[in-house]
């Protein structure tokens, strides 16, 4: 509808229509929509030609721009933690919205600012435990529709993989203002959209907060903590002795390119000078193709409000670094190189963090604590930055206190909060300490515990409770689904009691290379504490086959192939394809693969995919009564076996 | 690959190494090219490899001198090293000239424990060495625990190099396991006699197996003492020894491929018998009557679902169903394998049967039609 009609018309219906400015499928209805009259009786937009002039001079009211919107579900940030509850959320029944401040999503791995998403990227052996689940599917979506590795194009590639998934609406330039409460419960949230001057009233059931800050999380009252413990609260080892407000910084990204012929660099006037030989010899120089993460302040009182002092400054500080390679005379390698891109949005690492019914410490981190609650991981090294920053040269950019020998477990605990009942948070603004922060503040072991409240908060619903009520009845029943949904957790099988494959009476396979189809069922989506879950192929094409004694009901069936957990598989910058990271579509993902199924003796195809682009494969199909399934496995993206790691079957 | 030999004699001066008082003759060189990913992904480089037999209680052994480095950044020092394999091409160890020891960064020599871990590394033929390439080793280990905002990578497996020496490694790893073992492989074949092979086949060592076949093979040798030989080994469990029996006798006549089906058959390693019945799926041979009614009549009595329903496509895809084969597996029917017994139902209810043997079917079909 043209805008001009719009007001022309001016009535409800028209406003739904025409002035939501919401992408997806529009979850409101005519009835929850608020429309102010002004007290004359004039409609708003009756539509002479001296409307606009009339508002302008105050004669007639300017257009309503309240709206009230009713979801399930509202998922505040649309970093790779809030893309990941929200589609959860979504999968899982809810009727979602994903409330962005941005213009793109991705957050810190947006092409705003261009940090690398990762995750378990390597252990102490060097390799890496990589995360799988609804943050895997997008970075792989990337590999096929953005092999230009173009970070714009990423933005778009989850704007895509946001707004083809219904149940779910997505509010970009949104910003979520305030929480409406009511005893210690989310009524709603305030939010103003930038770009069209809309006041949103989000009405919910569920409220996730994973904008990092959590500014709706804290106006609705939930406890928060910024800065350092003490060593002694939690019984940390690298911790500070006595507790302090410090937060780690925020860092001004850049890039370069090689010009093929020399390029000067003037410094603009907000340059600040980088004094190298004060420098501690951590903060390296080469490559300096693609920046310097030590570009970076921090705060020991109010980081978010020293954002913007901080912002310029960090500007100041990253061209003063590229004065310095260009003009020392140190570098002569960058005589060609100039300035691509240079960020003025600094990632953020560290403000509030939310209380909730258990805080995460680092001993929990550096045991390996067994969570009978876990629902993510993490392997990142305690990685925390120091105190002040490029403002404190003396001192290591970083402190890279220990690195893990295998992942750890974030318990459900973590992720909801201790007093607003109905608020659950992922990302860096969990229940932890400063200590484990620094480890777990990584983008995709955010993204799994996205992932994980965004399940919860659908489950919530299904069983009529709060966050509170899955930690206490149905924490079973939310890791299984996450695991159906391909997540991992660590030490923890599956075990589906809807799953008929694991009731089958025979499961084999046509050749075996490594591993054992028997394997397909137990519970273990990847090769871990040194044990084998798979099984492959020797060459392909290749069969597995499941028997029943007797007849069963399928409408389908899922299955977990390759992608190597062992290889990261997020963009990078330097478009790195060197061992532990690839640049590409994995030569292990199965492409082509048919399923039969046995009916009456013959074999029937109930389903086949063609150019197969996710880990989870599901076949969905008519309910057929069958007695055996055969999957054949055609073609990977360039492994000459095939490899499977999990095989279910559902009922209809 | 081209191979051109020199019987020279021990008298082999190199760096530091003594010259012997005598001279004998028990050294034969090879000139060979090898493959180095390091040097050229495509080209190779001619080298001097030399069979040493000059040990009167050791085997036979190769050695090859060959530079310490493919130099990534420009920054290394470049030593010449002898590196020594078995007979079969396995790394046994690498000899430094006198007074020259490994390098790391910035010049530091290794250490025992380098040069304990380097053995290690070189032992491993499935190092993540294997799939890096020269242009990926750059950078390899300029920084640990790098922050999400950029930095440069780590790309290996810590297990895979010397900290300090990763282009040494990388360098290394490809001299040593390279195509140079199939070479050192095939001169050690050529120089053993058949009953020496045959014999390799009957040693306890799975390597020597192996060994023995894979030359067995390259070589034709088909003799029946050898056919025999090869089939002894049925009831081995190491699949790549499997794969490589199967190779052996699809390069067997006719007559020779199907008796040894028939003998792999009999040994009751569901494995190879599964690999066989495979082969004979794809092969163009084509199996006479008393062959598959031998066969079928074998694996009645084997219970194994998936060695009859491979069978069964068999004889479905080649068409080749008779009377007696089905008389065979009417019997199945009568067995306690319920699973097994429906997929040999599915299979006759299509075929042209007897009244009699109809009822059968029909008699199971009345008993289990609740379950098909």
């Amino acid at each position: 509808m043209e805008r001009r009609k719009f007001f022309k018309r001016g009535t409800q219906g028209a406003i739904a229509a025409s002035m939501m400015p919401i992408v997806g499928s529009a979850a409101t209805t005519a009835d929850s929509i608020k429309i102010n009259l002004p007290e004359n009786g004039i409609q708003k937009g009756s539509g002479d030609s001296e409307q606009w002039h009339q508002m302008g001079n105050g004669k007639r009211p300017h257009p309503d721009r309240n709206k009230t919107l009713d979801y399930e579900v509202v998922v505040i940030g649309g970093g790779a933690a809030g893309i990941c509850a929200a589609v959860a959320a979504a999968r899982n029944g809810a009727k979602t919205v994903l409330v962005q401040d941005r213009p793109v999503l991705g957050g810190n791995a947006s092409s705003e600012i261009r940090v690398h998403l990762n995750g378990v990227n390597h252990l102490q052996d060097g390799l890496p435990e990589r995360e799988t689940g609804i943050i895997e599917e997008f970075l792989l979506l990337n590999r096929f529709q953005n092999p230009q590795e173009s970070f714009t194009v990423w933005d778009h590639v989850l704007y895509d993989f946001v707004t083809r998934e219904p149940n779910l609406d997505l509010l970009l330039n949104t910003s979520a203002m305030r929480a409406n409460t009511k005893n210690g419960k989310i009524l709603s949230a305030y939010c103003y959209q930038l770009t069209t001057e809309l006041e949103f009233t989000i009405n919910g059931k569920q409220f996730i907060d994973c904008s990092g800050d959590g500014l709706l999380a804290a106006t609705a009252g939930a406890l928060y903590r910024t800065g350092r413990e003490a060593a002694a609260e939690f019984n940390e080892r690298y911790a500070p002795k006595e507790a302090d407000g410090w937060q780690m910084g925020g860092t001004v990204l850049l890039s370069s390119k090689d010009m093929g012929r020399p390029m000067p660099f003037e410094p603009p006037s907000f340059v600040r000078k980088y004094e190298t030989e004060k420098s501690h010899k951590g903060r390296k120089l080469t490559p300096f193709v693609e920046g310097f993460w030590w570009v970076e302040l921090g705060s020991d009182d109010d980081i978010i409000a020293d954002y913007e002092e901080n912002r310029h400054k960090l500007m100041g500080y990253a061209y003063g670094v590229w004065d310095y390679v260009k003009n020392s005379g140190k570098f002569p390698e960058s005589e060609n190189y100039a300035l691509d891109w240079v960020c003025s949005l600094p990632g953020k690492r560290e403000s509030r963090r939310f209380i909730g019914d258990f805080i995460l410490s680092e001993g929990d981190l550096l045991e390996n604590r067994n969570f009978e609650d876990a629902v993510a991981f993490g392997g990142w090294s305690l990685d925390e930055h120091n105190p002040g920053g490029i403002e404190n040269l003396s001192e290591p950019p970083s402190y890279f206190h220990a690195r893990f020998a295998e992942v750890y477990q974030i318990p459900f605990r973590s992720l909801y909060s201790k007093n607003v009942s109905n608020l659950l948070f992922a990302g860096r603004n969990i229940s932890q300490t400063h200590m484990a922060l620094s480890s777990s503040r990584i983008m995709a072991t955010c993204a799994l515990e996205g992932q994980a409240v965004g399940t919860a908060a659908a489950l919530c619903l299904k069983h009529e409770v709060m966050p509170k009520g899955i930690s206490e009845k149905y924490v079973n029943e939310l890791q299984e689904q996450l695991m159906r949904d391909d997540a991992f957790i660590p030490k923890r099988p599956a075990n589906d009691p809807k799953d008929l494959a694991k009731k089958a009476s025979l499961i084999f396979a046509s050749s075996t290379t490594s591993g054992d189809a028997k394997l397909l069922t137990d519970g273990m989506s990847r090769d871990i504490d040194g044990e084998f879950h798979h099984w492959q192929s020797d060459g392909l094409p290749a069969t597995v086959q499941m028997e029943w004694e007797n007849p069963i009901s399928l409408s389908t069936i899922e299955l977990k192939c390759d992608t190597n957990v062992k290889r990261n598989i997020m963009m990078r910058k330097d478009s790195s394809n060197e061992g532990i990271y690839r640049n590409n579509i994995p030569e292990e993902l199965m492409k082509s693969l048919v399923l039969e199924a046995r009916v009456n003796g013959e074999w029937m195809n109930i389903g086949a995919v063609d150019k197969n682009k996710t880990r989870l494969v599901k076949f969905k199909f008519n309910e057929v009564k069958t007695t055996a399934i055969r999957i054949q496995l055609n073609e990977t993206y360039g492994h000459k076996n095939g490899k499977l790691f999990e095989l279910r079957a559902y009922e209809a | 690959m081209k191979i051109v030999v020199l019987q020279i004699a021990m008298v082999f001066l190199f760096f530091g190494w003594s010259i012997p008082e005598k001279a004998v003759v028990c050294e034969t060189n090879y000139v060979v090219e090898v493959l180095h990913p390091g040097i050229d992904m495509v080209e190779t480089v001619d080298k001097t490899l030399v069979r040493s037999t000059c040990s009167l209680i050791e085997p036979a052994e190769f050695y090859m001198d060959v530079e310490s480095v493919v130099c990534g950044d420009l920054q290394c020092r470049i030593d010449i090293i002898r590196i020594y394999w078995d007979e079969l091409g396995f790394y046994k160890r690498i000899k430094l000239p006198n007074g020259v020891e490994l390098e790391k960064a910035e010049g530091a020599s290794f250490s025992q424990v380098d040069y304990k871990k380097m053995d290690s590394i070189l032992s491993d033929r499935n190092s993540s060495l294997k799939d890096v390439q020269k242009y990926e080793v750059t950078g390899s280990e300029t920084s640990e625990g790098v922050d999400a905002l950029a930095g440069a990578t780590i790309a290996l497996d810590t297990k895979s190099y010397v900290k300090g020496a990763v282009w040494t490694c990388y360098t290394l790893w490809h001299w040593v396991n390279g195509n140079i073992t199939t070479t050192i492989r095939d001169i050690t074949g050529e120089s053993m006699t058949l009953n020496a092979l045959v014999n390799d086949l009957q040693e306890n060592s799975m390597t020597k197996k192996k060994f023995a076949l894979e030359q067995l093979i390259r070589l034709n040798f088909h003799e029946s003492k050898v056919t025999n030989a090869v089939l002894q080994l049925k009831f081995q469990e190491n699949l790549k020894l499997q794969k490589l029996i199967i190779d052996y006798i699809e390069q067997l006549p006719s007559v020779d491929y199907f008796e040894a089906i028939e003998c792999l058959l009999k040994g009751e390693n569901e494995k190879i018998s599964v690999l066989a019945l495979q082969s004979l799926l794809n092969t163009s041979k084509e199996p006479s009557e008393d062959f598959l009614n031998t066969l079928s009549k074998q694996l009645v009595s084997s219970n194994s679902f998936q060695q009859i329903d491979l069978f069964i496509r068999i004889l479905e895809i080649k068409e080749l169903v008779s009377p007696s084969i089905n008389k065979h597996m009417l019997t199945i029917l009568m067995q306690s394998d319920f699973i097994l017994a429906r997929r040999v139902y599915w299979f006759l209810s299509k075929q042209e049967l007897s009244k009699q043997n109809k009822n059968q079917l029909q008699f199971f079909y009345n008993n289990n039609s609740e379950k098909l």
